[in-house]
This record gives C-alpha cells, sequence and structure tokens, in this order.
C-alpha cells in the first residue's frame, strides 16, 4: 500500500521538520520502520491452537472422571484443580517448545474446570464457583504469560460469571451491555491497551455474539425478547458508558470544560430517551476508526446488529412507531450523508 | 517498494516511541499528525451510508413483519412495490459504479424478499419455505450479476443455500443430511471457484479477502462433516462422494492459500483445522475399533501433538509468507 501524502517517509519528515527528531534521531527511526515488524502469532493460529487446547482438556477431563472415575471423590477436584494449574504453570515456563506450551495449555484449562466445577460442587452455588473463576483468572495473568491462555482464561471467567448472572437476577441483555461497557472500559483506561488487556477485550468483544447466540439457542428469541432492554440497569450502565465515551473522544482534544460537561449530559439524557445501544455502538465505530483499532470497529459491528435487534422486541413500542422511528433515523443519517458530501472537504480526501 | 512509503499506522508511532526514538510530546505530535490525515470523508460517507440504508431497511421489514389487518392488502403491495421501482431507477440514476448505487441495489434486493413475504403473508399460499427463497434468489439474479457488489453476492449464495436446505428438508428422504451437506459443499466450493478465478483474472470486486475466506469456510465444513461420517460408517454413496470431495478441497485449499499471490493465511488455518478434526476423528474411530474402553489419554496426547504439529507449521509459512492480514 502507498501512503502518499499519509506515508512514513512525510511522517518522519513532519517530525524533524518539528524539531521531535534530529538527523541522527531520523536514521535510527528509518532504520527501525524498515526492519520487519514484529509480529506475534497470526490471530487465526492463535484460534487453531486455542481450540485444540479446549478439545485436549475436554478429553483430559474425560479420563479424569471415566478413567479415573474421579466422579466418586468430589472433595479432591478443587486441590487436584490447583495443583494441575501450578503444574501447567511451571510446565509453560519451561521454555517456549510449542509441544510442551500447548500441553500446558490443555492441563491448566482442565484444571480450572476442575477447581471451579468443584468449588461449584461443594457449595451448591454458581456464586462462589465465579468467585473461584476470578481468582484464578487473575492470578494467571501474571503466573501464566500467555495471550491465548489469557484468553481463554478470561473467557472461562466470563462464562462461568454470566452463568451465575444469567441465572440470578441480570437478563442475557444486561449482561451484554455489561460486557460492552467492560471492554470500553479496558480500552479507555490505557491509551492503546497492551498485551495484558488486549486478549481479555477480545474475548468480551467476542463475548456480546456468542451470548446473543447461546441464549437464543438455549431459550429462544421470545424469552430473551421478555428480558428488555430499556430496564432500568441496562439504562442506567449505558448512559455512564456513553458519558465516558464522550470524555474519551475528546481526551486528545483542546475542549473547554463546559462543552464537553454539555456534551457528556446530552448523549447520557439521549440514554435516557432513545436507543442507547445503538447510539454507543455508533460511537465505538467512531472511535475505532480515529484509534484506527481494529478491535474497537468489531465490537461496534457486532453491537449495531444486535441492539437493532434489542429493539424489535422491546415490547414497550408497537412494531408501527418502531418501523416509523427506524426509517426516519435512516432517512436522516441519508439526509446528512448528502449534506456532508456536498461540503469541500469531504472531496478533499481529510478533514 | 520503499519501507517508508506505506501508510503510517498508529502502531508505527509506537513502536518508534517504544525503541526510544520519539519522546512523549514527539508521540503525541505524531499521534495527533496521523489522526488529522485519516480520511475520514470518505469513511463517514460509508458508515451514514451503510447504516442509513441498513435502519431504513430494517424499519420497512419490521412494518412488515407484523400482519397488519387494517391496512388493506393492495395497499402493502402497492407501497412496496412502489418502494422498488423508485429504489430501481435511483439506483439506475446514481450509477451502479458509485457505493449510493450499489447500496440501493442491495436494498431493493431484500426488498424483494420482504414483497414475497407479504405476498406468503395475503394470500397464504401454502407454498413450501424453499420455494420463497429460490423464488427470491431467482427474482434478484439479474440484479445480482449487474451488481458487482461482494455483500450482494453473499446474499445471493446464502438464499441459495437456505433453498437447498430447506429444499432437503422436504423432498429428500433418506440420508437427506448427507445429501444436504454434499449440496451445500458443492454449491459453495463451485461459488468460491469462480470468485477465486475472477479474483486472479485481476477484478478488483472480486479482490477482498473476506468473502473468499467466508465461502471457503462454507465450503469447507459440510464436506469436514461428510468425512467424519465417511470414517464412522462408509455405507453410503454420500460419504463416499463427501470424503472425495474433501480431499479435492483440502489439496486444492493447500495448492491455492499457500503462497503466492493468492496465499492465505487465515483460509490456510481453515484446511489445517479441518484437516486436524478429521484426523483426530480418525484416531477415535481406530481406538475405538480396538476396543480401548476410554481412550481419552490417548485423544488428548493426540489432540495436542495435532494442533502443536499444525500450529508450528502454520507459523513456518507465515514466516516464509511476511505479508500477514
Amino acid at each position: 500500500m502507498n501512503g502518499g501524502k499519509r506515508s512514513l517517509g512525510v511522517l518522519l519528515s513532519f517530525l524533524e521538520g518539528e524539531g521531535y527528531l534530529d538527523a541522527a534521531g531520523r536514521t535510527r527511526g528509518e532504520k527501525r520502520l524498515r526492519a520487519p515488524r514484529e509480529r506475534g502469532t497470526h490471530w487465526s493460529i492463535q484460534l487453531l491452537m486455542g481450540a485444540g487446547a479446549w478439545l485436549a482438556a475436554a478429553m483430559l477431563l474425560g479420563f479424569f472422571f471415566a478413567t479415573l472415575r474421579l466422579y466418586r471423590t468430589p472433595e479432591v477436584f478443587v486441590p487436584l484443580g490447583l495443583v494441575v494449574i501450578a503444574g501447567a504453570a511451571g510446565l509453560r515456563r519451561t521454555g517456549d517448545n510449542v509441544f510442551l506450551a500447548q500441553l500446558a495449555l490443555a492441563f491448566s484449562l482442565a484444571g480450572q474446570a476442575l477447581a471451579i466445577g468443584g468449588t461449584a460442587e461443594q457449595s451448591r452455588s454458581l456464586g462462589a464457583a465465579t468467585g473461584m473463576a476470578a481468582m484464578l483468572c487473575a492470578a494467571l495473568q501474571v503466573a501464566y504469560p500467555d495471550p491465548v491462555h489469557r484468553a481463554l482464561t478470561w473467557a472461562v471467567a466470563l462464562s462461568t460469571g454470566c452463568a451465575w448472572l444469567g441465572g440470578t437476577w441480570l437478563s442475557a441483555l444486561h449482561l451484554m451491555v455489561a460486557l460492552m461497557a467492560l471492554v470500553v472500559t479496558m480500552w479507555a483506561t490505557a491509551d492503546r491497551p497492551g498485551d495484558d488487556f488486549r486478549p481479555a477485550a477480545c474475548v468480551c468483544a467476542a463475548g456480546l455474539p456468542v451470548l446473543l447466540f447461546v441464549m437464543c439457542f438455549a431459550f429462544g428469541p421470545s424469552h430473551v425478547a421478555r428480558e428488555q432492554l430499556s430496564e432500568l440497569p441496562s439504562r442506567i450502565l449505558l448512559a455512564v458508558l456513553l458519558w465516558q465515551m464522550a470524555g474519551w473522544a475528546a481526551r486528545d482534544m483542546e475542549v473547554r470544560p463546559e462543552p464537553l460537561v454539555l456534551a457528556r449530559v446530552a448523549v447520557a439524557l439521549l440514554a435516557c430517551v432513545g436507543s442507547a445501544g445503538l447510539l454507543a455502538a455508533g460511537l465505538l465505530l467512531v472511535l475505532g476508526f480515529d484509534r484506527q483499532d481494529r478491535t474497537l470497529l468489531a465490537l461496534g459491528g457486532c453491537a449495531l446488529p444486535l441492539f437493532l435487534w434489542a429493539f424489535y422486541y422491546d415490547l414497550r413500542l408497537t412494531l408501527a412507531v418502531k418501523s416509523v422511528a427506524l426509517i426516519a433515523s435512516g432517512l436522516s443519517l441519508l439526509a446528512g450523508r448528502m449534506v456532508l458530501s456536498a461540503r469541500p472537504w469531504a472531496h478533499g480526501g481529510s478533514r | 517498494m520503499d519501507g517508508l512509503a506505506r501508510t503510517a499506522h498508529r502502531d508505527d508511532v509506537e513502536a518508534l516511541a517504544a525503541a526510544g526514538v520519539l519522546d512523549e510530546r514527539g508521540r503525541a505530535a505524531a499521534l495527533a499528525w496521523i489522526r488529522g490525515r485519516l480520511d475520514w470523508a470518505t469513511w463517514m460517507d460509508r458508515l451514514l451510508l451503510g447504516t442509513g440504508t441498513a435502519l431504513v431497511l430494517a424499519g420497512i421489514v419490521y412494518f412488515s413483519a407484523f400482519n397488519w389487518f387494517r391496512i388493506p392488502a393492495w395497499v402493502k403491495f402497492v407501497n412496496l412495490e412502489l418502494a422498488l421501482v423508485a429504489g430501481t431507477v435511483a439506483a439506475w440514476r446514481v450509477g451502479l459504479e458509485r457505493p449510493g448505487g450499489k447500496m440501493l441495489l442491495m436494498g431493493c434486493s431484500v426488498l424483494v424478499g420482504v414483497l414475497l413475504a407479504v405476498f406468503g403473508q395475503v394470500y397464504q399460499t401454502g407454498a413450501d419455505a424453499w420455494e420463497l427463497f429460490a423464488g427470491w434468489a431467482a427474482l434478484i439474479g439479474g440484479w445480482v450479476a449487474i451488481g458487482r457488489l461482494a455483500p450482494l453476492w453473499l446474499m445471493w449464495i446464502a438464499l441459495v443455500d437456505v433453498a437447498i436446505g430447506l429444499h432437503a428438508n422436504i423432498w429428500w428422504g433418506r440420508h437427506t443430511f448427507e445429501w444436504t451437506m454434499l449440496a451445500l459443499g458443492a454449491a459453495n466450493g463451485v461459488a468460491l471457484a469462480a470468485w477465486e478465478a475472477g479474483a486472479a483474472r485481476g477484478i478488483e470486486w472480486l479482490r477482498a479477502r473476506w468473502p473468499r475466506r467466508t465461502l471457503w469456510m462454507t465450503a469447507v465444513a459440510p464436506l469436514t462433516v461428510l468425512a467424519i461420517g465417511w470414517i464412522w460408517d462408509a455405507s453410503h454413496v454420500t460419504v463416499w462422494l463427501g470424503a472425495l470431495g474433501w480431499l479435492a478441497a483440502l489439496g486444492a485449499g493447500f495448492a491455492r492459500y499457500r503462497r503466492g499471490a493468492g496465499g492465505d493465511l487465515t483460509s490456510l488455518s481453515i484446511d489445517a483445522a479441518s484437516a486436524g478434526i478429521v484426523a483426530l476423528a480418525l484416531l477415535w474411530r481406530i481406538a475405538w475399533t480396538a476396543h480401548a474402553h476410554d481412550p481419552f489419554f490417548q485423544m488428548a496426547v493426540a489432540a495436542i501433538a495435532i494442533a502443536g504439529g499444525l500450529g508450528t507449521w502454520l507459523k513456518r509459512v507465515a514466516d516464509e509468507r511476511e505479508v500477514l492480514e
């Protein structure tokens, strides 16, 4: 891809011209940028290996239960699980051999399943199991420095938490909003999420469509439909989320506090009267483009149809009102596009 | 190409900052420079067009989803048909080479489905569900052909797939599932082959990766199921055909996506995942035949070995290729 006016060469010239780089710095910069990029493992390979580890962990659990008859002694689940996890973490630290890493990953997942399942079995409470999953997740972020493992551990903790919350007092759609808020908080707290946060945030982003699919598959859309997004917890959460995103969007701009507060209040109020999820999804798309962040863009792209779907099942409104609202909103956006495309800057390729 | 001619990305600035080339002030200035040169106009244009069209279409679908008894049938039809005619004329006037024209054509294609659904609501024709999707695909076929729009093609292929699946459920008798898998694998495989041929000839709108990956996934998945079926029970011709098709697809995918201009690591990973799943199924079958009562531990070791082996191979391919999406 040829960058033209946005190329790295032009950027270095700008930095040199503005005094941020001297001649030696420019040479070092060119050398650094010409070197092959340090890449992590491609996402599709990570996905394949993660899926392989899940499968191996399931087989190991089958071995523990069917072959070793572990189900007869549920009191050993937790200690055995913790020992298996510790062994896996130790094994992972011995080196970067792919097969050893895969072995450690499978054992760690099996150990987590044992420890979390054992806690649920002993306490008869999914809340306690969620506590155990959260503790393991936090401890393993430090003890097991591997991106695939981090993502899978987050997936385990989030699944357990969703099962607990979904079975008690939170609806599926509330959980989706909470997941979205979690991702955005992770992104907003760091200018760009580091390696520690990225796997977790990706899992949260993927959790949105997965949760919707699981809920619809398990209970049917009509069950999910009853759990309206218009309920108070979601509205409060989305209002806070929009407040936070407005501040985040303005972080790098020289904006006086008064208009920023006004903007934040305006979007929070919009969350109270309108379809806040759609607004949040749109804001995520804009922020994702502004920050050139594919994960944020993907999250916004997942959230938009999701909240559109939720709007369909908003039982406070008739289908006629909803269809008029949607058509009017769509036409407003298309009219906005026409107005924007008539502006001279729209043809210049930049703002 | 000179490495400095590519478009500056936020990651490049972070790399310079991490290497100590830029201090915090320089990093902030570089990030501001990049943000100031983002192509907001084009992006906003696409976003507003895409979401605006999606919302309008969703509104029309919502309206038609409920059987409004108070509205006479002719009003429903006239409304939808007027919208269709207006959309088609607008697409022609705007021009199919422009994003607005393409989006209008996409909208009209969706409206045809809504019109057929309303027709079924009003007249209760007793037609089977597959006829709706087959008719929809047939009616918009001409627009799809001239639209030169990847999402529209994918929508059309999805309609064909749904029609095949629904038709199979009603008419295909014994071994329906296997026949359906075979038909889906073949239909999506043919579509992918045509797509790849067009991309290889340099047709610009066919060059995007994501539609090809989607088609590859939807072609390989049903054939993988049939290959597993062949491992467990090879008594029917469908699983034989499916297993042979799977082998052919695997070979073709390896040849196409391994290297060269068409090389694509994601598609190769789909190939590898399919091979790994079938290998595991084969091992399980061997253990089963050998009367191993609980082959879980052996299967766990096999899963680790297969995933590790495939991961190592794919990483090596990635290192060779240098260019990853």
